[in-house]
């Protein structure tokens, strides 16, 4: 179905355009829900919010400016940030101490190319404290820039910098132990 | 750490990840309940489609059956076998040298108290012994005295049988030739009695029926007919506060609203009862008025609506010659399949874009109204006419739900021109 005649169809209240909607996106945008929140019903929660903000906001989406996917997919990352707003998760409440530039750029060409599978990587991030999944998610995943992270979760952008840090000091640790499991686990098959 | 980010972006960007299945139905309920689905109203939208179309489909397939065995036990010259049935197979084998009787009376000599040409043309020709008579096609054919008697029964129409010459040899074979002739003339006898009966009910007009007017079969008769017509419509709004004080919005709304003119497509179907008429279709409008607010604002708006309307109307029918004069009225129901408006809103003075009926718009998704038509039809032909139908509409109800601060009705004139097509 052409993606004018899905958007009228869902302006109008089609059941019908409703279901293909979901058919087509909704797999994508619960991977979304999913890599930003902490567990499966957070993830549904976002999911059902994020699909009303679709349909109150579909008479502004504008062909000319973008696409669908994109325009779908952006409302899911905002709704997913309304989420924990809301939720009064203070992304502030993490560790928020500096860390020097000197430090974040530290290694930065240095590290292996990791072998996981997919699953394992979203349960990694999925274990990260909120504040550091959101600016993880935001600046790796959807590649924004520290200011515009900053702007949208009202942080500075040096918070914005070290939230990022620790996130990825954690998943380094989650890999690391997760690779020494795999050795030990390897060795005891041996 | 590149690396890391890059690993985690390819295996995160563009995953997938199938979402708990009893979730579709949740959302689905919950867009229900904010009104952005209308799951019912499109399922109501179907069904209304389907019983019309069902019902003009068995309204048209009855009358369509009646009419034709209407038509065929009202022809005075139907053909039909009495005593035998096996006459009306010799009948249709009558050589063009002699002419079926039928049609000698019909076009060549108008019946009159004294014509009695069968009568002369049989007595004339008495019926060769069959027993002499070998059994070919040819001379079966020269019978048409005894076949003419039988021809002109007004009877009700039975299947004609077409059956081998020897057959019917055979037949008349069993009927002795003396007796052939007293039946000839007691058939005769019968037939112009018929015939007698045939002239005054039709008023000494002898037209086949091909050449008679649809309309002019007595007794009750039932006809279809489809009309189909478009043209201009112009529409009036007039606004009344529902409650409350909104007199400065109300006149705000009267002041700044511009009637445009709007156009309609119709498609009616009537079924006439002599003169009396009922009448249903669809009517398809595209209305359009423009709204330019002098009070609060610049905004200079064009607001279209569609409206899908049903009507049932009862009607009464006056003939003139080629002129047919039809007047109907009845009540239509009128939905709005496609909204696109912006409106001022009479609580927050603000401006609002509704593209539907559902959740907090005010339209209504129905309202009553009540049609008033004239049907002028010049008949081309037996089968079309062409037609002029000016249509008053009066909204018995607002347009606008009724929790909603302000009514407005409408009133609409349309000026229908078309054709019909009679069945």
């Amino acid at each position: 179905m052409d993606i004018n005649d899905l958007v009228k169809g869902c302006l109008a209240g089609n059941q019908q355009h409703f279901d293909t909607l979901y058919d087509t996106y909704s797999k994508r945008l619960y991977h979304i829900c999913m890599r930003y929140s902490g567990d499966e019903d957070e993830a549904k929660d976002i999911l059902q919010d994020g699909f009303i903000k679709v349909f109150v906001q579909l008479k502004t989406f504008d062909m000319a400016k973008g696409t669908f996917d994109g325009w779908i997919k952006r409302i899911f990352v905002n709704t997913s940030i309304d989420y924990f707003r809301k939720k009064s998760h203070n992304i502030n409440s993490v560790s928020l101490e500096n860390v020097s530039d000197h430090l974040m750029h530290e290694d930065e060409n240095d590290e292996p190319v990791y072998d996981l599978t997919t699953d394992q990587i979203m349960d990694m991030v999925r274990e990260l404290p909120t504040g550091y999944r959101l600016v993880f998610n935001l600046y790796v995943v959807e590649e924004m820039s520290h200011k515009q992270i900053a702007t949208m979760l009202g942080i500075s952008e040096n918070t914005s910098k070290t939230q990022l840090f620790k996130a990825k000091k954690a998943l380094q640790r989650k890999i690391t132990e997760h690779m020494m499991d795999c050795q030990i686990n390897s060795k005891r098959a041996i | 750490m590149k690396n890391m980010e890059n690993t985690f972006r390819d295996s995160l960007k563009n995953g997938e990840s199938s979402p708990p299945t009893d979730l579709k139905s949740a959302i689905s309920e919950n867009l229900t309940k904010a009104g952005y689905l209308n799951k019912r109203n499109n399922n109501g939208r179907y069904l209304l489609w389907i019983v019309s179309i069902v019902a003009i489909v068995i309204t048209v397939g009855l009358v369509t059956v009646l009419k034709s065995n209407d038509e065929v036990s009202s022809n005075p010259y139907s053909i039909q076998a009495k005593g035998s049935d096996k006459t009306p197979a010799i009948i249709e084998n009558v050589s063009k040298d002699e002419p079926a009787v039928p049609k000698v009376i019909a076009n060549d000599k108008p019946m009159t108290e004294n014509t009695q040409p069968t009568n002369k043309i049989i007595e004339s020709k008495p019926a060769p012994s069959i027993s002499n008579v070998p059994e070919t096609k040819t001379n079966i054919q020269q019978k048409p005295a005894i076949i003419s008697t039988e021809q002109i029964t007004p009877t009700p129409a039975e299947p004609t049988k077409t059956e081998p010459a020897s057959e019917r040899a055979e037949n008349l074979e069993a009927i002795p030739v003396a007796d052939l002739n007293e039946l000839t003339s007691k058939q005769n006898e019968e037939s112009f009695k018929h015939l007698d009966t045939t002239r005054n009910n039709t008023n000494n007009n002898p037209q086949p029926d091909i050449f008679r007017n649809k309309d002019d079969h007595h007794g009750i008769n039932v006809h279809v007919s489809l009309d189909a017509f478009g043209g201009p419509v112009f529409t009036r709004s007039l606004y009344k506060s529902n409650g409350g004080n909104y007199e400065f919005v109300v006149n705000t709304l009267k002041n700044s609203e511009r009637e445009m003119t709007s156009y309609s497509l119709g498609l009616w179907l009537t079924v006439s009862l002599n003169n009396f008429l009922l009448t249903t279709g669809a009517n398809y409008s595209w209305i359009r008025y423009s709204y330019q607010d002098i009070n609060i604002s610049n905004l200079t708006v064009t607001n279209r609506m569609e409206a899908l309307e049903y009507p049932l109307m009862i009607g009464y029918r006056f003939r003139t010659g080629r002129f047919n004069v039809e007047l109907r009225t009845g009540p239509s129901i009128t939905y709005f399949p496609k909204i696109s408006a912006t409106l001022f809103s009479p609580t927050t003075y603000s401006y609002n874009y509704y593209s539907e009926t559902s959740g907090n718009s005010p339209f209504k998704t129905n309202y009553l109204s009540l049609l008033a038509s004239i049907n002028v039809s010049y008949k081309l032909s037996e089968d079309f006419s062409i037609l002029i139908q000016p249509i008053g509409k009066y909204g018995m109800s607002s347009i606008y739900k009724n929790e909603y601060p302000i009514n407005k009705t409408t009133q609409n004139y349309n000026f229908g021109f078309g054709a019909r097509y009679q069945f």
